[in-house]
């Protein structure tokens, strides 16, 4: 299949909002159904940074979702607002991939499911360090080794020379500039870029953008399951502390004394 | 039941072997680099692999060095640092194998690994189910070295490999070493101070009070105000301090997963409705610019007298 | 070439009925919510009255995210531990709904889309697009023009875009009443069995006496689903007051309703799930506003269609019933190629055979409750006279008469102001 010059995949995950998730530590109950989802935080950093390499060099750009709510209407209409929110940053197209067996999938799965997607059709993918609600950082990791391209995380900047990119990756003791030959993986962290806020009627014409949904198969099974969610127990005092200036730092010491911690 | 530990800074390689003991009696501890020194008199694997041609640093040789080992492990377990998260999903997946990321407890049943992660944004704690081979990044501080066994060193072979990662330039981070996991008293700082030079209220009360200053992830990465080793949160440092004290950040999840442990939190923010109220014994809600030096004040009044 | 026939701002219910019925007229229609989504920011009591709604959605109830149907009204006086509780119980005609505004509201505005709007959430309108003297679109966050035929101001009782547009003065702040709202999480069963109702039935309760310290005011409760709507309503005074000092009475407030035996007793065991407070500005006396200028109408709280009570808010159904009186006019204007004023002032002959005149009574019932001896005097001696009338202690008892005329001269009323008072509360409430 002929490419264009540069086509870029940005993995974009459908992410449970978890400030807005709500849990109820006396029973344990989490409102996972509840609570809505959205585009990873840090997607949109990988977003705009495909955005910026399309405004310099041309090329498409391409948002990838593999969704794991299953396929209620609810879910499907939230993945497709995420995908909205990235296509009206200046992505061109998008890809949805859902069904109820995605449930079940563990990044493995997925990994092998994108990687299909993305071979042969692209030569760079950039992704988030981690996501929102999971912040695992294996997804993007694992489709590099399953499409057997080099994969660099923490990336802080990008550059793109001709057939490679370099990559500024930050670890924990070494800031490095890498240079990799493409197709690559790349994910980057929140520091990046920031991301920008689309006009509205980039938000209007994103609605009119191509989103091509397809069915969800997984293509193995997945190598996790989850047995089990749990909520942990933390018992805070939720006092406020009243009173000017003068008395409240007064009050302060005076609890903090009593809790025998100063 | 066999376990590979690999990690480049050793105290905490130590922790993984630790770990490793939990789920099966052969634990084998990977050394990279230039470290035989170090690992003379090295206690709790019951057998150290040293590979000297492979820097510690160098990511991808480490992949490669890794895998070609995997074969003769069931679990591979990485520290949870950035440089142990590069490396776990690509190694997990050339191996066929599932993987994990933070993982603060593990145990064997039947043939799975079922372990312990913290996820949604620190709201839950997911036990998982890991099939065979299993490679995971084990959280840091979780487990004690042990120091029963006294191991045989052999020494391993880099494999040959095709480097695609060509590395132009390196400068090393700064690292101050504060100790912000260990700290009884942390003053956290979010983007509420308005300059760099307005830290130094929080440097002075953490002064008085005998405790170290962390922050926010963007007042570290973003603004760099501070050195990056000293965010706290889910992508950061977890603190368990006796007090910790919160001041101009929000709380929002990804930060206040890294203070569930304080044993008493006190957030000073002027936003009634931020979201790290909810994760506070005591909550101020006032200007950090006034509240702080009064607090400041009363607290060397108190020493004085 | 404009961008869209109509840009309504705000996706509240004015907003999203408004949206509705033109792009089911097959306008364009683009809606502005400045919120995350549509009513993830509105707060609100928790009772809707179906009578405008229903004319746009017949039968509604079968299909939108509604709690629960009121068909047992309670009215309370509370005084000290005590209390009188006076309750009214039946399926009116005339339906009335809890309801949780972040669900209803978001059922709405998906009803619009599905219509063909376009809603675009999470982008604040900064100003209407003035040219020439008309109201020629809407300015967004980032100086961002975006054209329209008209423009429908829903955008809340605020409304920062009439005003702009010069359709309504500054609101001047100077009484205004604050609510305080919570929703607390309780099961289902005892929900039915503590408020005695069926599956799907739910109470309106209000309550006036001590809570309020004296302010005009008092305490709502509604049931919903599995939720409780519970707060308190208080005029408190000028904006010049601190904030923080009013979010302090609002809080004390609420808990002191919260915490009386007869209130306490429905909430046992429940769960606070969130509170928050909100000024109620003092709408019905926003006199003279203009209901349309050229190129632009104005609809629901934005237009001052809300009537405070006292110690209830209402506004839902007049914002629904201007909304549909505005796309009405709007879409003969569209259809005659006139975005005029006086093209467009058929929305306001519309209102004022129909929808004023309700409206006109509503604030009558509002200038009555103004007496604050309703909220002090009233529960007080009401409660007295019942614990004189039902306690016995074996100790000889005042005359029921004296009694009276002993407690109202305590409060300086007589028994003539005393009828009348009561008459008038009974009446408004
Ligand atoms: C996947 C992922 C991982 C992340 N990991 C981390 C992490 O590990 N750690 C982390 O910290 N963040 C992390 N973040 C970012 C996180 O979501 C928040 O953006 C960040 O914590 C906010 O930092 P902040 O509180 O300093 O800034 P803000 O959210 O901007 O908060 C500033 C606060 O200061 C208050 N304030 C302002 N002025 C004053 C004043 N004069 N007096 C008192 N208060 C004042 C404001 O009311 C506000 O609440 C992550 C995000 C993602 C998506
Ligand atoms: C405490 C309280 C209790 C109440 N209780 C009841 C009750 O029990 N029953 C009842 O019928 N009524 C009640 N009301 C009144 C009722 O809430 C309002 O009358 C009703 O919501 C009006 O609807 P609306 O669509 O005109 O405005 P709103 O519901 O206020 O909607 C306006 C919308 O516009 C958006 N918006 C505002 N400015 C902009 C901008 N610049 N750009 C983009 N979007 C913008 C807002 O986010 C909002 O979504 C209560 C009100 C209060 C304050």
């Amino acid at each position: 299949m002929m490419v264009t010059l540069m086509d870029i995949a940005v993995l974009i995950k459908q992410s449970l909002d978890v400030q807005e998730l709500r849990v109820d530590q006396d029973t344990g109950k989490i409102y996972i159904e509840e609570a809505p989802t959205k585009a990873g935080d840090i997607d949109l950093n990988a977003a705009e940074e495909a955005v910026r390499i399309k405004e310099k060099v041309g090329g498409k750009a391409t948002a990838i979702m593999l969704s794991t709510w299953g396929a209620s209407g609810k879910r499907l209409k939230e993945a497709k607002e995420a995908l909205k929110r990235v296509l009206a940053m200046g992505l061109d197209d998008a890809v949805l991939i859902m069904g109820e067996e995605g449930q079940k999938a563990d990044t493995y799965v997925v990994a092998k499911t994108l990687a299909e997607v993305i071979r042969d059709n692209y030569q760079l993918v950039l992704a988030a360090e981690g996501s929102d609600d999971n912040f695992s950082g294996l997804l993007p990791a694992r489709i590099a080794a399953e499409l057997d391209w080099p994969f660099i995380a923490y990336a802080t900047a990008l550059e793109l020379e001709g057939e490679y990119v370099k990559v500024t990756r930050s670890l924990e003791d070494y800031e490095e500039i890498v240079r990799v030959k493409l197709p690559a993986v790349i994910a980057v962290t929140q520091e990046i870029n920031k991301p920008r806020v689309p006009k509205l009627m980039d938000i209007v014409k994103a609605g009119k953008k191509p989103l091509d949904q397809r069915d969800f198969t997984p293509p193995s099974e997945p190598k996790i399951a989850i047995r089990e969610l749990k909520v942990p127990k933390v018992e805070r005092k939720n006092v406020i502390i009243e009173g000017d200036v003068e008395e409240a730092a007064e009050k302060l010491l005076q609890a903090l004394k009593e809790e025998g911690v100063l | 039941m066999k376990v590979l530990a690999y990690g480049d800074v050793l105290d905490l390689a130590l922790e993984l072997v630790a770990a490793g003991r939990g789920i099966s009696d052969n634990v084998v501890l990977l050394v990279a680099g230039d470290q035989e020194e170090k690992i003379q008199g090295l206690k709790g694997p019951n057998e150290v692999l040293l590979c000297k041609d492979v820097k510690s640093y160098d990511q991808e040789s480490l992949v490669e060095l890794i895998t070609s080992i995997a074969r003769d492990f069931d679990a591979i377990l990485l520290p949870n640092d950035r440089r142990g998260r590069e490396l776990v999903g690509v190694i997990a997946h050339k191996i066929g194998g599932s993987a994990a990321t933070d993982v603060s407890s593990l145990r064997l049943e039947n043939d799975v690994i079922l372990i312990e992660r913290i996820t949604l944004g620190g709201k839950a704690i997911a036990v998982e189910e890991l099939s065979l081979p299993a490679v995971m990044t084990i959280q840091k501080g979780r487990f004690k070295p042990l120091e029963d066994i006294e191991p045989e060193i052999r020494e391993i072979k880099a494999p040959k490999i095709e480097r695609r990662i060509e590395v132009l330039e390196k400068k090393e981070k700064p690292r101050v070493g504060v100790p912000l996991d260990k700290a009884e008293i942390v003053i956290a700082v979010g983007r509420g101070f308005k300059k760099k030079e307005d830290l130094k209220l929080a440097y002075e009360l953490a002064e008085i009070l005998g405790g170290v200053v962390g922050a926010t992830r963007p007042l570290a990465a973003d603004l760099k105000w501070m050195e990056e080793e000293v965010w706290i949160g889910i992508s950061g440092v977890r603190v368990a301090p006796k007090v910790l004290v919160v001041v101009g950040a929000s709380g929002q999840q990804q930060f206040s997963a890294g203070i569930m442990d304080s044993k008493i939190v006190v957030a000073v923010n002027n936003d009634s409705s931020a979201p790290i109220f909810e994760h506070a014994d005591y909550g101020v809600v006032m200007d950090l610019y006034q509240f702080l030096p009064a607090l400041i004040k009363k607290l060397k009044e108190a020493k004085g007298a | 070439m404009v961008d869209f026939d109509i840009i309504v701002v705000g996706a509240g219910p004015a907003g999203s009925v408004a949206s509705y019925l033109l792009a089911k007229k097959g306008h364009t229609v683009l809606t502005i919510e400045r919120g995350k989504r549509p009513g993830s920011k509105n707060m609100f009591g928790g009772r809707l009255y179906a009578w405008s709604l229903e004319k746009v959605f017949p039968n509604f109830w079968e299909e939108a995210p509604i709690e629960r149907e009121v068909t047992r009204e309670v009215l309370g006086l509370l005084y000290g531990d005590d209390g009188i509780e006076i309750s009214l119980n039946g399926k009116p005609k005339a339906k009335s709904f809890t309801i949780l505004r972040a669900k209803f509201d978001q059922w709405l505005a998906e009803k619009a889309e599905d219509a063909g709007a376009e809603i675009v959430s999470g982008v604040k309108v900064e100003s209407p697009l003035i040219e020439d003297g008309k109201v020629k679109g809407v300015i967004v966050e980032g100086e961002e023009k975006i054209e329209s035929s008209i423009v429908v101001a829903a955008d809340g009782a605020l409304s920062f875009i009439a005003e702009k547009a010069g359709l309504r003065a500054k609101l001047s702040g100077e009484d205004f009443a604050v609510g305080a709202k919570e929703v607390i999480e309780l099961s289902k069963d005892a929900i039915e069995d503590r408020f005695r109702l069926e599956e799907n039935e739910g109470a309106a309760q209000l309550y006036i006496g001590d809570i309020t310290e004296g302010v005009v005011g008092g305490g709502f409760l509604y049931t919903n689903k599995d939720t409780i709507s519970l707060g308190v309503v208080m005029r408190i005074g000028s904006l010049s007051e601190k904030v923080s000092n009013i979010e302090t009475t609002m809080w004390n407030a609420t808990e002191r309703f919260k915490s009386h035996p007869l209130i306490g007793r429905y909430l046992k065991g429940g769960k606070l799930l969130e509170y928050s407070a909100h000024i109620i500005p003092e709408t019905q006396f926003l006199r003279g506003v203009k209901l349309c200028t050229d190129g632009m109408v104005v609809v629901g709280d934005a237009a001052g269609f809300c009537v405070n009570y006292g110690l209830t808010v209402r506004g839902m159904d007049f914002a629904i019933e201007s909304a549909i009186a505005a796309a009405e006019a709007i879409d003969i204007a569209l259809e005659k190629g006139d975005t005029s004023a006086s093209s467009l002032r058929r929305y306001e002959e519309a209102l004022s055979t129909g929808m004023l005149r309700e409206f006109e009574k509503a604030k009558k019932a509002v200038d009555l409750m103004e007496d604050q001896r309703i909220y002090t005097s009233l529960p007080k001696i009401a409660v007295n006279t019942a614990r004189h009338l039902f306690h016995v202690d074996g100790k000889p008892k005042e005359g029921l008469y004296q009694f009276l005329r002993r407690s109202m001269s305590e409060e300086g009323i007589s028994l003539l102001s005393a009828l009348l008072l009561s008459w008038k509360a009974l009446k408004s409430l």
